[in-house]
């Protein structure tokens, strides 16, 4: 067939002799198929090794490594927080794209009870799991934090992600935090996920997303245009959070909870931001970025404009956000709760809460 | 291994020593950021770069060679 249409193009005189040669040729040659995975087409965005190789040599500077993990173990606490809402047991739980376990080291935590009076503490969340599976790309980044202390609090298993070797209706939840912002077909893993979920299990994830880095990516840019006239991408794209609700209805996950938190980080100059990302193993990974190091003409006007951006008046440093994107999705179960229908409610929620009349105010 | 101070930390040492200069390339930037283009501000970038050449640090050797160029320019012209 690929065979006549290039024939028509090529001239379109030959089109009726195309059969006869055509047979000739396909008996000559030995074609394969060529093969592609089921769905859509995947568009690569970010270089999966570039990703690993950042990860492992982060790692491997343990000192500095541990160092720059106060953004990850503050969202994986906040991510197991979720967690204290669902009021069961986790048999079998999995941490997908652990980075160093900081969720393992956060379910270790004990937690602040809200209902009892202050200051009284419940159990880590790490009582109510059986066992915790972590899995992660970057091996040396795994294993990073295998002889601290809280490995002994919880039954913990580490795995090297290579392919989702699980079965299906397997886990009783899937956490992950800040990882899977890093992911090419983000729509196959998701689905992954919900087949290797229990009937109605949630997974509980968070990622970068957004307006990350806004103000590096913006100042970028500017020194990028105004030194070299023209652009190269030294931030890596991330999800938007109104895709996310749509990726996960995709993936087949139901009564969704997607919510957004900024977390604004004061750092003394952009060098010390760089340097923290890139210890952090968050380097930019995006396909076609540009060779080797940045140029220092670009590196010092990106300091400039960024202070002239985004610094605000009498601060020692200049603020970077980190967007949080948190999603809860539940796979579908027998006797788990429906949405009603709209309009079918038969209670007034100003009765309720009350309030709601602003013309009275 | 003793710890050895990277390039850029030694860039951001030298560039802290040139906040004037790098505020008054910024605010030329940012005065105009909708239309920036190519050597919009190079005067100002060649202060600020000319300061943080001279300020005094030891640089990677790249850049000292950079800074040495730049001084006998100067005094030429």
């Amino acid at each position: 067939m690929i065979q006549r249409v290039h024939a028509v193009a090529m001239n379109p005189l030959y089109t009726v002799r195309a059969a006869a040669p055509r047979r000739v040729f396909a008996r000559a040659s030995i074609r394969t198929y060529a093969s592609q995975t089921p769905g859509n087409p995947m568009l690569e965005v970010f270089n999966r090794k570039t990703k690993h190789l950042q990860k492992d040599r982060a790692a491997q500077n343990v000192e500095e490594s541990r160092k720059v993990d106060y953004l990850k173990d503050e969202v994986a606490m906040r991510l197991c927080e979720r967690l204290l809402d669902i009021k069961r047991d986790f048999p079998q739980v999995l941490d997908l794209g652990a980075n160093s376990c900081n969720i393992a080291r956060a379910l270790t935590m004990p937690n602040l009870d809200t209902a009892a009076p202050e200051g009284t503490l419940t159990p880590p969340l790490a009582e109510r799991i059986q066992k915790l599976t972590c899995v992660e790309t970057s091996r040396a980044l795994l294993h990073r934090d295998e002889d601290l202390p809280f490995n002994k609090e919880i039954d913990l298993t580490r795995d090297t992600w290579r392919r989702f070797p699980y079965a299906p209706n397997s886990f009783d939840a899937v956490l992950s935090s800040l990882s899977i912002h890093w992911v090419n077909d983000l729509p196959a893993l998701l689905a992954q996920v919900n087949t290797i979920l229990k009937p109605d299990s949630p997974f509980i994830g968070v990622m970068f997303g957004g307006d990350t880095l806004f103000e590096l990516r913006g100042s970028m840019q500017l020194a990028d245009l105004e030194r070299r006239g023209g652009v190269s991408p030294h931030v890596s794209p991330l999800a938007d959070v109104k895709d996310v609700g749509s990726l996960l209805t995709r993936a087949g996950f139901k009564m969704l909870t997607v919510d957004v938190e900024d977390i604004v980080v004061e750092f003394p100059d952009t060098f010390a931001l760089m340097q923290d990302l890139q210890a952090m193993g968050e380097s930019n990974a995006i396909m076609h970025r540009e060779a080797g190091p940045l140029s220092r003409d670009v590196l010092l006007a990106n300091e400039a404009i960024y202070r002239a951006l985004h610094m605000e008046d009498g601060a020692p440093g200049i603020p970077a956000t980190f967007r949080m994107i948190y999603m809860i999705g539940w796979k579908e179960g027998k006797d788990q709760p429906q949405p009603l229908q709209r309009g079918t409610g038969d209670i007034n929620l100003t009765e309720v809460l009350g309030g709601g009349d602003f013309s009275k105010k | 291994m003793p710890a050895q101070t990277r390039p850029i930390e030694k860039i951001a040492k030298a560039t802290a020593q040139c906040s004037v200069e790098a505020a008054a390339y910024g605010k030329c930037v940012v005065a105009d950021y909708s239309t920036v283009h190519k050597d919009m501000c190079a005067k100002e970038f060649l202060r600020l770069k000319d300061c943080f050449l001279v300020s005094g640090i030891e640089l990677p050797f790249a850049l000292e060679q950079q800074a040495n160029t730049l001084q006998a320019a100067s005094k030429k012209a």
